[in-house]
């Protein structure tokens, strides 16, 4: 009869436990949605810089939103949700993310640079413009990072950081990358 | 004007992207991921099931053998099942320690680590099931050279020695043609990454 006693009782303390660990869990899953949401801007600009056309771009996407999530356990809320954010999306991008080989690589620029307007700018520079975002996607993903970093208003500590460098090669790696695309796009007789 | 500094206005002004509802986020955390680390997990795993499997298939036979063969054979057999508990491990201990949260240099050089770990454990099966197959092949021969005569018995070990050698080459060739397939592929991107970064760093 005890034993009954102490399975029953077992078992309805097992599943209150179970309910409390479910709605837990669905607290986390909403407040992690919530601040996705407002964050997802993020998520797009890197996927701009580093995936080819559309279906790469929400493919990137989803994998970063599935790495974030597990992540986020060890979110402890000592940074803002979005710098936490960006750095394992940047991760994402730079070493779990598989790039799938696609059928065709002939897709129109304009189609694969999602969404960009150039409403304000003259002609000149929306030709740059188009040619910049072309020579940085032909940039290696490190130093697509970089330049993410430097678009986004890191400064270089953050940068250095970031990548697990040391602040002064990070400056002198970046001072690089300008040069690079400088001389990409005086070649291509932009400026 | 610096051609970043035109990307750099444009791109704080321009972020006009599809907006993604909370129901798709939602529907995209129950996906699953396809992660390059998910993927090294998966079939590292089947490998170590797979030698773990080869190593219950190939046992001593029924038959008898002299003692001291016996107690070799048990010796390496003990010897053989504390490596794999330490490569397990290892092994597990090096894939829990990878965060997506640290930076990155660090999060390529653990899941760099964790492959050489299972790199490490496959060369060690390889090496094993060789030189299983070479003791049993060894004691086959002392065998024939007990029982039959001079001649025949040199003749018999020289076609053991030369099917034992072609088997292993055979199989070595086998093993490295599946990791060339398999694991550069996944781990190429990774191996690149991480040496530009240490390139920065010179």
């Amino acid at each position: 009869m005890r034993i009954i006693f102490k399975i029953c009782y077992l078992l309805v303390t097992s599943s209150a436990y179970l309910r409390l660990i479910s709605h837990m869990t669905k607290n986390l899953e909403i407040d992690f949605v919530n601040l996705l949401e407002n964050n997802q801007n993020i998520l797009h600009k890197i996927c701009r810089l580093y995936a080819e056309d559309l279906e790469a771009h929400k493919d990137l996407f989803q994998e970063m939103v599935i790495q974030l999530w597990h992540s986020y356990p060890k979110f402890k809320g000592e940074s803002k949700f979005s710098t936490w954010a960006y750095r394992v999306a940047l991760n994402t991008a730079i070493s779990l993310y598989r790039t799938k080989k696609r059928r065709v690589a002939t897709v129109e620029l304009d189609q694969s640079l999602q969404n960009i307007h150039y409403e304000e700018y003259n002609e000149v520079q929306e030709e740059q413009l188009r040619f910049l975002y072309a020579a940085v996607r032909k940039l290696s993903d490190i130093e697509k990072a970089l330049v993410y970093m430097y678009l986004e208003d890191k400064d270089y500590q953050e940068i250095a950081e970031t990548l697990g460098i040391s602040e002064v090669n990070a400056r002198v790696k970046m001072n690089r990358i300008k040069t690079k695309l400088k001389t990409m796009l005086n070649q291509q007789g932009g400026i | 004007m610096d051609g970043l500094d035109l990307l750099k206005g444009h791109w704080n002004k321009n972020d006009d992207f599809p907006k993604i509802d909370k129901e798709q986020i939602k529907h995209m955390l129950h996906k699953s991921s396809s992660s390059i680390l998910k993927w090294i997990f998966l079939i590292s795993v089947i490998e170590l099931a797979v030698g773990i499997l080869l190593s219950c298939t190939i046992t001593i036979e029924k038959e008898h053998h002299s003692s001291l063969y016996t107690i070799f054979y048990v010796a390496f057999e003990v010897l053989f099942y504390i490596v794999v508990l330490y490569f397990m491990y290892r092994f597990f201990s090096s894939y829990r320690n990878i965060k997506n949260t640290i930076n990155t240099k660090l999060l390529l050089e653990n899941i760099l680590n964790t492959r050489k770990h299972v790199n490490n454990y496959i060369k060690f099966n390889i090496y094993c099931i060789i030189f299983q197959f070479s003791l049993v092949s060894i004691e086959k021969i002392i065998q024939e050279v007990q029982r039959k005569p001079a001649g025949e018995a040199i003749l018999f070990s020289m076609f053991m020695v030369v099917f034992v050698s072609l088997f292993c080459w055979l199989f070595l060739l086998v093993v490295r043609f599946y990791y060339k397939l398999l694991y550069r592929r996944l781990v190429h991107k990774l191996d690149h990454n991480y040496e530009e970064l240490i390139k920065i760093e010179e």
